[in-house]
């Protein structure tokens, strides 16, 4: 238990290093006009790194596939946009009003979907993107069709600055609330659920409400990371609620670590950038991504956070048999 | 097979040293460098298209850095393109042309697809940060917010539908089936059309829009518009789906015509179907029967050096680069967007003769910064594509 | 009437080809446990792979037709050797990653060597006239093919020693494997009768439309959704979840909205699981 407290500890000065060094970023980027550009991607690459949160507190800490974040970040970003230019509601306001749309449209998705499980449940989710795909499409009423939804972003996020700022803001509250919900009992739970399904259900921990608050808060988070599309892009169409996007966010959570706190954001970020940066190499980049995808989930099946993982109980499972040899048997 | 294959490597590599040896900047020869940029589905289901985009711009600098390239304000300057994929998806162009005017100092960017040209409207008039949007797109986008930094290169989808109705109702056909693709682009067609054709007395029997892009069976849909007994069916969608619906509907009996919108290429339907089946369609006129005398030659050599067809993308890109580079020359500066833009507006810019370029300009409109460049409809009778007369659609 | 009998003809055709599909996919789900999402760009491949041979080998169409499923067979066992036996044991959504990075790099590298959409022509190039309406015989060869090929896929399962090694490792993997069932050669023996089912449904299919490399993409969310309203792993869900898609999708397309079409199969599959939350015909709860 005491390892444990230690270890978190340790994670969470990693933690307020990396912010550190991210929030410091910005001086030195924005210097030049080319690291204005790298400023840009990294603060997209943060909003997915967003969504990528919040698969992974559905994913990683309740065992269940959701393939339906994408229409969500979608979903918010298209609230988000409509909201302050059609209704008229106050950019502040319509902020947390999106997270709660998206998280009620969310729980409504999950009332049906939560009577399925494993494979079935992220078909079922699937199918659903595939149907707001098809409604943001083809109803141009409500999506601007061609045009998209423009959006005015309030001045004080006009520049890129303040736009990387405000991003990785929400990115750290993000990172702090999962961790908070991991950390306390209802993540008890949660965990649990990952664990044995029908044993916990024996101990009177109700799963199938457990997994619908954890999908309700996790679309929550995929709201939010759509208002924050939404105010980075200036202008949102019907591509953001592509299924695509679903498998992009699942494929940063998964090659970055899944159940990891970390790992989502490294994957988000990470990937995104890369395959930002090998855009020069043409069709042939995305043969070389497959491959490359399959090679890590054969080798680092727990993406990369979890193979960090695995080499630091490595070596201290290394270290402890030096001391007690006797300790060979298990290996 | 194996030849194609080793031509894709290597021009891959001879791409990938382009580039290294343009990041050197070692240019020689004192001449200056303008850059280009492009952003089109590169890669993806419309990597086709980019391409043929891609090749039209590729060959036009390549003939104008053959001939020394540019002068501007006494000094020399050759052009060099650079392309970026998209995907089709316009927060992927937002950020390509981000890339372009930050990290490579571009001030002018193609674009061919709608959906991102209207992304690049928001952000190409930033102060410091300029860039003229190139706009190869025949959605009319200047008609709802005008932009001072971008020339839109087709001509109106609309302006061919007086001739297609014309065309249709000539031949004694009042009833139509929409049968178009869906997504915006379609239904933006489907809308217009629909509105025209009623208003030119037709009626409409049945509407079944498809998936042109994920379906490969129209059958369904086939059936559904024959059922009202339509004398013509209005298709059209990328070239390949269109042809299958085309030729699906005459394997179920239908012996009608067919009304082509202008995504649709027709000489590569009939590439995929042949002309017989195609007896009694309208659409826009195929690049070997163009009314220009270059037009031709130029498809020849394209073919006999890509292997693929020459399309419309190809020839009016190509056309259109050299009024960029006209323009540019005519402002004297190479970095003043403003400038340049206006440069256009300035008698004898904006025309091109067909007997030089493979596509005739007509001019621009200095207000919205749409070029003139003719539509022409084209039909298939006996076997023929018969061309119709070239609409001026600028001038009513 | 005609014009329903005809739609219905339709919704038959489009779920033999369905069916097909899977049928390949619940076997592999249901003696494997993988959800093989790259089962559409293997269907893909086998397209590519019959205009490789008919068109620019020039040979026979029904020639063609077991050199295609021979090839894709063995493309399957080597997909089962290479990419999903080494993530046996492990998570089913780290195989669906792993199929994810397959269909990436299948289509983008057909892509890259074919950029334009192929066609393959038609073996019989007739129609026939059925109530009034015309028909081409290619689509009647699609329904009669996919009959004859279930009928031949039945009885191997239920005929032949390895087909009965293969339901009886369907049914309960542990024990088949404690007597003395070799897994190893049953999981390549279903991707290579998964992949070959596949190849069929590719030739048949292929003379009737375009050959794209992302052909495979909407057939694999359809053949999923079949697979799932039928129950995971039950072949009498696949074929009567297939056939019953197709004929929902033709009469959606007639009577209903042909710009949903898509919308159809999803809505019913989280109708159908809403009621029945393991398919139609699943009996175990996954």
């Amino acid at each position: 238990m005491k390892w444990i407290k230690e270890k978190l500890n340790f994670n969470l000065l990693v933690g307020l290093a990396s912010l550190t060094l991210a929030a410091l970023l910005p001086l030195l980027l924005q210097r030049t006009s080319g690291g204005k550009y790298n400023m840009i991607v990294l603060t997209y690459a943060m909003i997915w790194a967003v969504a990528a949160c919040s698969l992974n507190l559905i994913l990683g800490f309740t065992g269940q596939a959701c393939l339906a974040h994408g229409a969500l970040v979608g979903i918010g970003a298209y609230s988000m946009a409509i909201m302050v230019e059609r209704v008229g509601i106050n950019y502040w306001l319509a902020f947390p009003l999106t997270c709660l749309l998206t998280a009620f449209i969310g729980f409504l998705i999950g009332l049906p979907s939560f009577r399925t499980r494993g494979p079935y449940f992220a078909i079922v989710t699937l199918c659903f993107n595939v149907i707001v795909y098809a409604t943001f499409e083809n109803w141009t009423w409500l999506s601007g069709g061609l045009a998209g939804q423009s959006f005015e972003v309030p001045p004080v996020l006009a520049s890129r600055t303040t736009k990387y700022y405000f991003v990785l803001a929400f990115l750290a509250l993000t990172v702090v609330v999962v961790r908070q919900i991991i950390k306390s009992i209802v993540g008890a739970s949660f965990l649990s659920i990952l664990s044995n399904e029908s044993l916990s259900e024996a101990v009177g921990i109700s799963a199938f409400r457990n997994k619908l608050l954890s999908f309700t808060v996790s679309c929550f988070l995929a709201g939010m990371a759509g208002a924050l599309f939404a105010t980075v892009s200036g202008r949102v169409d019907y591509s953001i609620t592509s299924f695509l996007h679903s498998f992009n966010i699942l494929v940063y959570t998964l090659i970055g670590g899944v159940a990891t706190i970390a790992g989502p954001v490294i994957g988000a970020v990470g990937l995104y950038y890369l395959l930002d940066r090998i855009k020069g190499f043409g069709e042939f980049r995305y043969v070389g991504f497959g491959v490359l995808l399959i090679l890590i989930i054969i080798f680092f099946p727990r993406g990369l956070m979890g193979g960090i993982n695995q080499l630091r109980d490595w070596v201290k499972e290394k270290r402890s048999t030096k001391v007690a040899p006797q300790g060979e048997v298990g290996s | 097979m194996r030849l194609r294959k080793l031509t894709v490597v290597f021009t891959l590599l001879a791409t990938i040293a382009l580039m290294m040896a343009s990041c050197g900047g070692g240019e020689g020869e004192g001449k200056g460098v303008i850059k280009v940029g492009l952003t089109a589905p590169l890669s993806g289901v419309g990597a086709k298209y980019g391409q043929d985009c891609q090749d039209g711009l590729s060959l036009a600098i390549e003939d104008i850095n053959a001939k020394g390239g540019i002068t501007v304000g006494g000094k020399q300057y050759i052009f060099e393109l650079y392309p970026a994929d998209d995907e089709a998806v316009p927060d992927k162009a937002k950020t390509n042309a981000e890339r372009f005017v930050l990290e490579n100092d571009i001030k002018f960017v193609f674009c061919p697809l709608a959906t991102c040209i209207n992304t690049l409207m928001d952000m190409n008039t930033r102060a410091g940060e300029e860039f003229l949007i190139m706009a190869y797109t025949s959605v009319p986008l200047y008609a709802q917010r005008s932009n001072p930094y971008m020339v839109t290169i087709p001509p109106p989808f609309s302006s061919y539908i007086p001739d297609f109705i014309k065309f249709a109702m000539g031949k004694g056909w009042k009833k139509v089936a929409l049968l178009q693709t869906t997504g915006s682009y379609g239904e933006l067609w489907g809308k217009t059309f629909k509105e025209a054709w009623i208003k030119a007395g037709g009626t409409v029997v049945a509407e079944a829009p498809a998936s042109y892009y994920t379906e490969t069976d129209f059958t369904a849909y086939i059936q559904k518009a024959l059922a009202g007994g339509p004398d013509v069916l209005f298709v059209g969608g990328p070239s390949q789906p269109t042809a299958q619906v085309m030729k699906q509907a005459r394997g179920l009996g239908f012996k009608g015509g067919f009304i082509v919108i202008d995504q649709a290429k027709m000489d590569e339907i009939a590439d995929a179907i042949g002309m017989d089946m195609m007896e009694g369609s309208v659409g826009v006129l195929p690049v070997e029967d163009s009314q220009f005398s270059a037009t031709l030659p130029f498809a020849k050599k394209y073919k006999e050096r890509f292997g693929r067809r020459c399309t419309w993308e190809t020839a009016i890109h190509y056309s259109a680069f050299h009024i960029l580079a006209r323009a540019i020359e005519k402002a004297g500066k190479v970095d003043d967007v403003k400038a340049i833009r206006e440069a256009f507006n300035a008698p004898g810019v904006a025309e091109l003769s067909g007997d030089e370029y493979p596509m005739a300009f007509d001019g621009i409109n200095p207000n919205t910064g749409a070029l003139f460049m003719p539509a022409t409809a084209s039909y298939v009778e006996g076997g023929k594509f018969v061309p119709l007369e070239s609409i001026e659609w600028w001038k009513k | 009437m005609s014009f329903f009998i005809n739609q219905l003809i339709i919704g038959i055709q489009l779920g033999s080809q369905y069916m097909m599909m899977a049928l390949g996919l619940t076997l592999i789900f249901g003696i494997l446990d993988i959800s093989h999402f790259a089962h559409g760009h293997i269907y893909m491949v086998g397209a590519y792979l019959l205009y490789t041979f008919s068109v620019l080998a020039g040979i026979n169409y029904w020639v063609a037709l077991p050199i295609c499923m021979i090839i894709l067979a063995l493309i399957g066992v080597l997909v089962e050797r290479l990419v999903y036996r080494p993530l046996r044991g492990s998570p089913s959504i780290n195989t669906f990653i792993a199929a994810i990075g397959l269909l990436l790099a299948i289509e983008t590298l057909v892509r890259g060597i074919k950029k334009d959409a192929v066609r393959v022509p038609v073996p019989v190039d007739r129609s026939v006239s059925v109530l009034g309406m015309s028909l081409e015989v290619q689509r009647i060869i699609v329904i009669l093919g996919a009959l004859l090929i279930l009928l031949m896929l039945q009885w191997f399962i239920k005929r032949t020693r390895l087909g009965i090694a293969i339901e009886a490792m369907a049914q309960d993997r542990e024990g088949a494997s404690l007597v003395g069932i070799n897994v190893n050669r049953i999981s390549a023996l279903t991707f290579a009768i998964a992949s070959a089912l596949a190849g069929v449904a590719a030739v048949l299919m292929a003379p009737l439309g375009a050959i794209t490399p992302e052909m495979g993409n909407p057939l694999i969310l359809k053949a999923f959704v079949i697979v799932v309203i039928g129950g995971l792993g039950s072949m009498k869900g696949a074929i009567f979840g297939g056939y019953i898609l197709g004929v929902i999708e033709a009469l959606g397309v007639a009577y209903i909205s042909s710009t949903y079409k898509d919308v159809f199969a999803f809505a019913l599959l989280i109708v159908i699981l809403a009621f029945r939350p393991t398919g139609l015909f699943g009996e175990r709860a996954a």
